[in-house]
């Protein structure tokens, strides 16, 4: 009885793990750096994935996306190398080192995957290569650290990322069907010419935080728009706009 | 059996005494108390200099040179993630035992706390109070007045006092166009250098040109040019607004909605309008089971009843039939309104045809079952030049015929006709004989109705009389249920002014965030 009421003494030990660990790192909705347990309740279920196209960026010959990691474990007083892998996926065509990204261990960009001495965060670029094959297809990258002796990696959430790229004219996840209606290339160049704007995942996240009545107007302004030019373009003796595959463009509106 | 029971229950019980005496040294210790007064609730004006000044009563054994004191503010509504992230402590506001702080906070209502520490054991005791805060601009009445020149201007009423031409005082000229009416919305967001911003906000709606003003500081946050993504065409004319889930505005030609500001809810856009989404319509807008059941307004442009809902649903045509041989498309409204009493709504409207002959609208907490019926033309409503709705405390609206207030209750006589014969004329209280009746109005704020801070509520009968070219403004009650019956209890000295009053709004200092619209009773009128 007596003993059931014993009191433990006995101090925590001091945090001692060796292994050193990386994980991607990032902002859950309210901005504070995310959790695993955010996953679903407070960042999209997405949230690893990243959309692009050389389409959207003026068909470059290539361009890096950046991707910021963060260690756990002690820090160190000298650099640390970063070892990427990539992951094969069996869903897509996989992506193609050295011709559709520069590979992780490519001599020149290897000094480029370093977690510098006494910093626990660095950003790591992926170079993605604008390979002709890239004009009629889509590709996945997906890729994850490598254990390398200095860094294993962290947790399962945060240890890998997926990107999907190509050079044709894609559908933006950000896309919002409700405001825009179904995606299709030439009504996404349309509202490209008529805009001036690129309407891209980062144009269109950019509005949804800063100004959401905007998208509603927007919707109504094309919805208007696309009328007004099917006019003239039947005045004139022309069919509608349409996409390659014959579909009539519509945006219709969301209320 | 028992008894084995109740032995074991008694030694168990004897196992379980105490003792008071032993030789620890640990109880001898005092540790003192640390008593703080009450402090009273206080109200103050805010970004005007003025100080709160607070010295605390504290009772103690410890000496004053081993207490330290922190005080510290809390908003009471609208709290973003950022200000609970310390709890009460995250706005310290002074160190001093006597509380000495210039007030330059927004507008609403905040906890002030002392925090009475004592230095050797951190033992601490804790007072609060309640802190009203108002600025310049809030907490009294905005009057729209025609000018003599036929333009707008905004006075700025607080009991007797009148801050006249505030328009032409601070922007540097009244209001272009003849004034149609003010709303009072509570979530306005408008552009700043950095973004946007969130304010309670004044429209003031003219036949040729729409301002808002910031109740914080008078500043003009939107005028028509800003106000939609595009621009109105010439002729059109915004002419109400209002805010559920989503900010709505009406004008002669179509109907807007918007975002509104409220943090909690990060909704921190600007609040411009996009395209019109339905038919236009006019001052006459009433919220209907406090706007859970939808917002209905007369069409002016289609001459009939259309609704919305509160995320500003495209508006559709009400469904009712109309008196045989009544052609509605001729009609014109000229009064609106909700009542509510006792849990039983009554919304109404009022229309006449080119001919003066008068139909009267009414319909329930629900958007179904609207009657129409003829006003009997020897009735006061049928002959009133003036018609307002009662909100809370009389079930039935407003009239004036002949210079005299009539209270015309609804009749539930069922014959299919409005014929008058429950009309009872109101006495007003200190107005003379050589005062015109110009203008009548019944607001009031029942924000507590809608889970939200009720220390600004209040009912006010609002009489605006003329004589000349002076106009004089009398207020009637004063919190929630000092109406009684809807009829003024005693008289009031008036405020005077110049010009003609067109539209009274209280710009009531109270935060509302958008849950307040779920409420299923009036918090406020929509139209005068």
């Amino acid at each position: 009885m007596l003993a059931a009421f014993a009191a433990c003494e006995k101090d925590l030990e001091p945090y001692s793990e060796e292994q050193c660990r990386l994980n991607f790192w990032y902002l859950n909705w309210d901005n504070e750096v995310a959790m695993t347990d955010d996953i679903g309740d407070r960042m999209y279920s997405t949230y690893n994935q990243s959309d692009y196209s050389f389409y959207y960026e003026g068909l470059p010959e290539r361009d890096t996306l950046w991707f910021k990691v963060s260690t756990m474990g002690f820090l160190s007083d000298q650099d640390r190398p970063i070892a990427l892998k990539q992951i094969m996926q069996d869903t897509m065509e996989n992506a193609e080192a050295g011709l559709h990204y520069v590979a992780f261990d490519d001599p020149d960009a290897a000094h480029l995957y370093v977690m510098p001495a006494n910093a626990d965060t660095v950003s790591i670029p992926v170079i993605l290569l604008n390979d002709p094959s890239l004009e009629k297809k889509e590709v996945i990258l997906c890729f994850g650290f490598d254990d390398n002796g200095t860094f294993a990696p962290g947790y399962d959430e945060f240890s890998y990322r997926v990107i999907r790229f190509t050079a044709e004219a894609v559908e933006p996840s950000a896309w919002l069907e409700g405001f825009f209606g179904t995606w299709g290339p030439v009504k996404h160049q349309l509202m490209i010419e008529w805009t001036g704007e690129a309407w891209d995942n980062d144009y269109i996240n950019k509005m949804y935080e800063e100004d959401y009545p905007y998208l509603e107007y927007m919707n109504q302004w094309f919805h208007y728009k696309l009328e007004e030019e099917n006019a003239k373009r039947v005045a004139d003796g022309l069919d509608v706009y349409r996409e390659e595959d014959g579909t009539e463009i519509t945006i219709p509106l969301y209320r | 059996m028992k008894k084995k029971y109740i032995l074991a229950c008694v030694l168990a019980a004897l196992g379980m005494v105490g003792c008071f005496k032993d030789d620890s040294s640990l109880g001898t210790t005092n540790v003192p108390k640390i008593q703080i007064a009450e402090m009273r609730d206080t109200s103050i004006v805010s970004y005007s200099g003025n100080i709160l000044a607070v010295s605390p009563v504290v009772e103690t054994e410890y000496p004053e040179s081993e207490l330290s004191y922190a005080w510290y503010y809390f908003p009471s509504n609208n709290v973003n993630s950022e200000e609970w992230a310390n709890g009460f402590r995250n706005n310290k506001i002074s160190e001093e035992k006597d509380l000495q702080y210039e007030v330059n906070l927004p507008s609403g209502t905040y906890t002030i706390t002392l925090e009475v520490t004592s230095n050797s054991n951190q033992y601490a005791s804790m007072q609060h109070f309640t802190l009203g805060v108002t600025t310049e601009f809030s907490n009294l009445y905005y009057v729209l007045k025609e000018t003599a020149d036929g333009n707008a201007e905004l006075d700025l009423v607080d009991g007797t006092d009148v801050n006249p031409d505030m328009v032409t005082k601070v922007h540097g000229a009244p209001i272009p166009g003849s004034p149609i009416g003010l709303s009072y919305i509570y979530n306005q967001g408008y552009v700043t250098e950095t973004g946007s911003a969130g304010a309670k906000a004044m429209y003031v709606f003219t036949d040729e040109d729409t301002r808002v003003y910031n109740t914080e500081d008078f500043a003009e946050i939107v005028t028509r040019n800003t106000l939609s993504y595009q621009e109105f065409p010439e002729g059109e004319m915004p002419c109400n607004a209002f805010c559920s889930l989503v900010l709505m505005m009406v004008t002669n030609e179509g109907f807007y909605y918007t975002q509104p500001y409220d943090e909690t809810m990060d909704y921190t856009s600007a609040s411009r309008y996009g395209a019109s989404t339905g038919a236009g319509g006019s001052r006459y807008i009433v919220a209907v089971g406090g706007g859970m059941s939808g917002y209905v307004y007369w069409s002016e442009q289609e001459h009939h009843l259309y609704m919305t809902d509160m995320n500003g649903a495209s508006p559709t045509p009400l469904e009712y039939s109309m008196p045989s041989g009544v052609d509605e498309t001729t009609l014109s409204c000229i009064g609106g309104g909700t009542n509510s009493i006792s849990g039983s709504e009554t919304n109404w409207f009022l229309v006449e045809n080119a001919a003066g002959e008068r139909w009267l609208y009414t319909f329930g907490a629900s958007t179904t079952g609207v009657t129409v019926e003829p006003v009997a033309a020897s009735s006061h409503l049928a002959n009133a030049h003036i018609v307002a709705a009662n909100g809370l405390s009389a079930p039935g609206l407003y009239a004036v015929d002949g210079n005299q207030l009539y209270l015309c209750y609804f009749e539930e006589d069922g014959n299919g006709i409005y014929d008058g014969d429950n009309e009872a004329a109101v006495t007003l209280p200190g107005v003379g004989s050589d005062e015109t009746i110009a203008y009548v109005s019944n607001q009031y704020l029942n924000a507590e109705a809608a889970w939200a801070d009720g220390s600004f509520d209040f009912d006010n009968l609002v009489i605006g009389t003329q004589v000349g070219e002076k106009y004089r403004l009398y207020v009637y009650g004063d919190k929630l249920n000092s109406l009684p019956g809807g009829i003024p209890q005693k008289a009031v000295e008036p405020a005077e002014g110049t010009g003609t009053v067109k539209s009274v709004r209280y710009a009531a200092p109270v935060n509302l965030d958008l849950f307040a619209y779920m409420a299923s009773s009036p918090i406020f009128p929509l139209c005068d």
